[in-house]
């Protein structure tokens, strides 16, 4: 059937940060952010918790002032907009829902702000209502919803009157795990359709992921990489985004040599690793090797000698977490743990106190700057 | 004897009453059972006792005449002297609260939005009064706006030459009312916009809405349980105000509260005075009831879940 109505809201507008800062007394929230988020992109801000991407987004929405920089949207400067006049849409944590306006009131809101004309309003409201399955709802007061429903009455109040950029402030934070998962996908192909520029501020990995074209990875107010999520998760730019973005084996290494796009190093107690990255890094100079538990394969016993990628080590312990089994082997200065699909176990699975030996594909392997 | 460490502790006598007094559904009662007892003996029966002898005698020519009447109430609506009075009594209450509320909202939005010192500047600056004796406030009123006080020489440096004479007006005692009285509007108040989540009315401005239009959909709907509160307290004080209409209205501008003094002090009436007093509290407590059930009842619909 398709929807009939949305088609008229193809291209948010596309938003810039150019040297944004932000500082409250002594501290500096943000420092120099350059973020681009093109038009009816999904940029996610992710990093943990008071890393200035609240403060970000909160700059770009107009409710921060920034300190320095400037932000466009659609190519002209909004630094100085007030809010009211920047035409965003923006979810917040908590929802806040009008508490004292009906579903329906709630959403005509931005509308009415707007001074939309009644039949148009009206329209409007249904078809926003429609689109996050509201229908129905119109009446009710938000007390009166669940959770879920007080997130999409959220939503509909925020894309109703078509903005162009729609702003998530940790969205789904409040909700549990398994409609957090059906509202990440809902949002997503709601965001596509109406081709909608978003950005979304999360400390989870997962959600950032899900959801996003684009992953901004913060620290300590700066940013510390921007690329596509599959990127980021493969090739990490810093130690920091390895360690926060999936889980990473670390191990402390030098390097031999880079040529044809292969680099060799040498980590601790000797051991050889290859990686199909290159580094800038010149021969002798200290990077890490950070590896996915989920690239490694586990064979029993020692390694025949030789081979490069290999670390081996007795079993500390495993732990079964239904579609892998972890296993933490014993290997000088770390503990390494390895992620083993449940369809890779052989006929002995690894046993505490037994010894085993990882490897992984050069592709596999990471190399990243030493902090 | 017991032989627990915790059970040891309490002598048996204790531990019982303890086990009674805290673990059953008259705890409430227990707990509220002083107050409660307090108020019967020092406020109800003497309330009671008073709207008795309203109806239990009246006086004729200043001799009183026991027996069960309704003369006290025919006298009171009788003269158009009394229900002047009443309407005055009313009509300065209302516009006390109407002031206070106006004068209210950006103290209150100051105290609860504003930063920590200029909250704590503002509260100091509204309770301050309070340290003052009443009839103190109403002589500096009366000082102020004497016809050769500070208010009638500002007047004239602005030019005007025959400033308004407010002493012994109503507009003095309502000056004065709103002044005395504007604490108990404000901290009810800016509790209640405390209240508001902040973020509300952040969704608010971010949907296109200016600051006024954030203030007239958001926030002043929203602050409506504690205005409720605000305007019942200054209603009801202002219209037992005594003191402050004593000194600023004079005789003039009498309210209910000078009449009721008249009676009993002056003419020794007592259960005339008793049937005004009656009249003062049914007024007071019929318009509090109608006000805040109102408000209560639209403020439910907010809170109303779904289960």
């Amino acid at each position: 059937m398709g929807n009939p109505a949305v088609t008229t809201n193809r291209g948010g507008g596309s938003v810039s940060l150019s040297g944004i800062s932000r500082r409250y007394g002594a501290s500096q929230v943000v420092s120099d952010v350059n973020l681009e988020a093109r038009s009816g992109e999904i940029l996610a801000l992710l990093g943990p918790s008071g890393c200035g991407k609240t403060t970000t987004l909160r700059m770009i929405a107009g409710l921060v002032q920034p300190t320095s920089g400037e932000i466009s949207i659609d190519g002209k400067p909004v630094t100085t907009l007030p809010v009211h006049r920047r035409n965003l849409g923006m979810l917040f944590q908590n929802y806040a829902l009008f508490p004292h306006m009906t579903v329906l009131e709630n959403v005509a809101f931005g509308l009415s702000m707007r001074g939309t004309p009644k039949a148009e309003m009206a329209h409007r409201v249904k078809q926003a209502l429609a689109l996050t399955h509201l229908t129905g709802f119109e009446d009710r007061m938000p007390a009166a919803l669940s959770g879920g429903q007080q997130q999409r009455v959220a939503l509909a109040r925020a894309i109703v009157y078509q903005p162009k950029v729609l702003l998530l402030d940790e969205p789904f934070g409040a909700l549990d795990k398994k409609l957090r998962e059906a509202m990440q996908i809902e949002l997503r192909q709601l965001c596509n359709k109406l081709g909608l520029t978003t950005i979304l501020v999360t400390h989870d990995q997962e959600e950032a992921l899900v959801l996003a074209d684009q992953i901004a990875v913060m620290r300590g107010g700066r940013i510390e990489q921007v690329a596509s999520a599959r990127e980021v998760y493969e090739r990490p730019a810093s130690h920091f985004v390895a360690d926060f973005i999936g889980t990473s084996n670390f191990i402390p290494s030098a390097v031999l040599e880079s040529r044809n796009g292969m680099t060799t190093l040498a980590g601790l107690s000797g051991n050889v690793f290859t990686s199909s990255m290159t580094t800038n890094l010149g021969a002798g100079e200290k990077a890490i090797v950070a590896v996915r538990p989920e690239s490694i394969r586990l064979t029993p016993g020692e390694p025949s000698g030789g081979e490069t990628n290999t670390i081996s080590g007795n079993v500390l312990r495993t732990v079964f977490k239904g579609q892998s089994l972890s296993v933490w082997l014993d290997v000088p200065g770390l503990e390494f743990v390895c992620a083993l699909p449940i369809e890779a176990i052989g006929a002995t699975p690894p046993e505490p106190g037994t010894r085993w030996t990882a490897n992984w594909s050069a592709e596999r392997t990471l190399i990243v700057r030493e902090q | 004897m017991a032989a627990g460490p915790v059970a040891g502790r309490f002598s048996r006598p204790a531990e019982m009453f303890w086990t009674a007094f805290s673990s059953t559904r008259h705890t409430g009662l227990f707990l509220v059972a002083p107050a409660l007892l307090f108020l019967a003996i020092w406020f109800l029966w003497p309330v009671l006792s008073m709207i008795v002898s309203s109806f239990s005698s009246h006086s004729v020519d200043g001799v009183m005449v026991e027996g069960i009447t309704f003369e006290n109430y025919t006298r009171l609506f009788s003269s158009d002297l009394y229900f002047r009075i009443l309407m005055r009594t009313v009509r300065i209450a209302l516009l006390t609260s109407l002031c206070a509320m106006v004068f209210a909202y950006p103290l209150a939005i100051a105290i609860a939005r504003g930063g920590p010192s200029l909250a704590r500047l503002v509260t100091i600056t509204i309770l301050a009064p309070l340290l003052v004796n009443v009839v103190v406030r109403s002589y500096g009123w009366q000082t102020i706006l004497n016809k050769a006080g500070a208010f009638a020489w500002i007047l004239k440096q602005v030019g005007i030459t025959s400033p308004p004479v407010l002493l012994y007006t109503e507009w003095a005692v309502l000056i004065a009312c709103v002044h005395v009285y504007l604490p108990f509007m404000v901290m009810p108040l800016a509790a209640a916009i405390g209240r508001i989540d902040r973020t509300v009315e952040e969704a608010a401005r971010v949907a296109g809405a200016t600051r006024l239009k954030v203030f007239i959909r958001i926030v002043f709907p929203l602050s409506l349980p504690g205005l409720a509160v605000g305007a019942s307290l200054v209603f009801s004080l202002s219209s037992a105000a005594y003191v402050t209409p004593q000194i600023l209205g004079g005789n003039f501008s009498p309210l209910l509260g000078t009449l009721i003094e008249q009676q009993i002090l002056t003419l020794n009436d007592w259960p005339f005075g008793a049937a005004i007093s009656t009249l003062l509290i049914v007024m007071v407590l019929t318009v509090n009831l109608v006000f805040l059930n109102a408000v209560n009842r639209r403020f439910a619909r907010w809170t109303e879940s779904a289960r």
